[in-house]
């Protein structure tokens, strides 16, 4: 092996291993217990709420997981409520439901 | 060399895009957001507001919203005790058990009514011109689509009636119903129905009549339907469940404020 190609070899290792960290920082935000929702808006102010697990911004170490997002199964952005039924009426009225993406 | 690197990048990029295409769906639907009449009806027809500008200030002062409402009839002392079945969650205390949550819903439904002079009744115009769902519970928040309906399974419309039949306690019946307006696909406003069992069509176009004097007019949007029963209004919020979404605000109302977890 020359070594400049011995070199590149070098140079792509690292990058791979990134890419590879970046994949499971991404599905692991992809998870039941993603995360919820920014910043909430009622109408006088809920202010930013955070589910259980908190919100906010959730990404990958890498960045490759995408700002925002995530809304627990018992929480998630409604009116500064910690904690709410995962399905049914919400304490803020709501009707929250989890369906298969078709 | 070059070729195996580039050919992991393309997989790892490949398993990256399949993983975002599978999985599950959160839907929230808002509890319907009803018009006081009393503000509503001297505005119609002929009085309807002339500018985008006055309508939606219109908008805004009629609609009432589940999360002010629950405040307010928890706490106003002119007739907070008769709705004294009402819990108010407390950023410090326990998390409100169903039960409780359901005995909320229901009695604000009671007290919108008895109070705040609340029914079904909607002028279409303003609901077609207003985007009330984004100005009152934030981004991501819209008026339920035809599309959405269309994708909604047999399943998810019995969900929806079952959860809203166990919470209703034979009163104010238009608060848990499920005849919503909706975005149809060719952009106008119609009504569609969210019960189970509807044979189609779902969604069919309001009746041109609206105030029905058997006169068709282009004034007709302007004024308040309550044909049938009227429609609610019902904000949807969809989130693909796993991460990656701009994410919404709930559905509030006056909430208390981030209490995090």
């Amino acid at each position: 092996m020359k070594p400049q190609e011995r070199q590149r070899r070098h140079d792509v290792a690292p990058v791979c291993l990134v890419l590879l960290m970046g994949l499971f920082a991404c599905n692991s935000g992809r998870g039941d217990t993603a995360a919820g929702t920014g910043a909430s808006a009622g109408t006088t102010g809920a202010g930013a709420s955070a589910g259980t697990t908190g919100a906010g911004a959730s990404a990958g170490t890498t960045g490759a997981g995408g700002a925002g997002a995530a809304s627990t199964s018992t929480g998630g952005g409604s009116g500064g409520v910690a904690s709410q039924p995962a399905y049914g009426i919400q304490y803020n009225g709501s009707i929250k439901l989890k369906r298969s993406m078709p | 060399m070059k070729r195996s690197s580039a050919g992991l990048t393309v997989l790892l990029l490949l398993v990256t895009s399949t993983a975002g295409a599978t999985g599950e769906e959160e839907i929230e639907i808002s509890a319907p957001i009803l018009p006081d009449i009393t503000i509503i009806y001297p505005a119609q027809g002929e009085d309807f507001p002339t500018t985008l500008v006055a309508e939606a200030q219109l908008m805004s002062d009629a609609s009432l919203l589940f999360g002010d409402l629950l405040q307010d009839c928890a706490t106003n002392p002119a007739y907070a005790g008769q709705y004294a079945g009402i819990t108010l969650q407390s950023p410090s205390g326990p998390d409100l058990t169903p039960d409780q949550i359901n005995t909320n819903y229901d009695l604000v439904a009671r007290c919108s009514y008895e109070q705040h002079s609340a029914k079904p009744y909607w002028i279409p115009q303003l609901v077609s011109d207003v985007d009330i769902c984004a100005e009152k519970y934030g981004v991501g928040w819209r008026l339920i689509s035809e599309q959405d309906i269309e994708t909604f399974s047999e399943s998810d419309f019995q969900f929806l009636h079952d959860t809203l039949a166990g919470v209703n306690a034979d009163f104010t019946s238009f608060y848990f119903g499920l005849k919503v307006f909706v975005r149809g696909n060719d952009g106008t406003l119609k009504i569609g129905l969210l019960d189970p069992g509807i044979p189609p069509p779902r969604v069919t176009p309001l009746p041109a009549d609206i105030n029905s004097d058997g006169v068709v007019t282009e004034n007709d949007f302007k004024y308040h339907f309550e044909a049938g029963g009227g429609a609610g209004l019902r904000c949807i919020h969809r989130t693909p469940s796993g991460g990656g979404g701009a994410g919404g605000g709930g559905a509030g109302g006056a909430g208390a404020g981030g209490a995090g977890g």
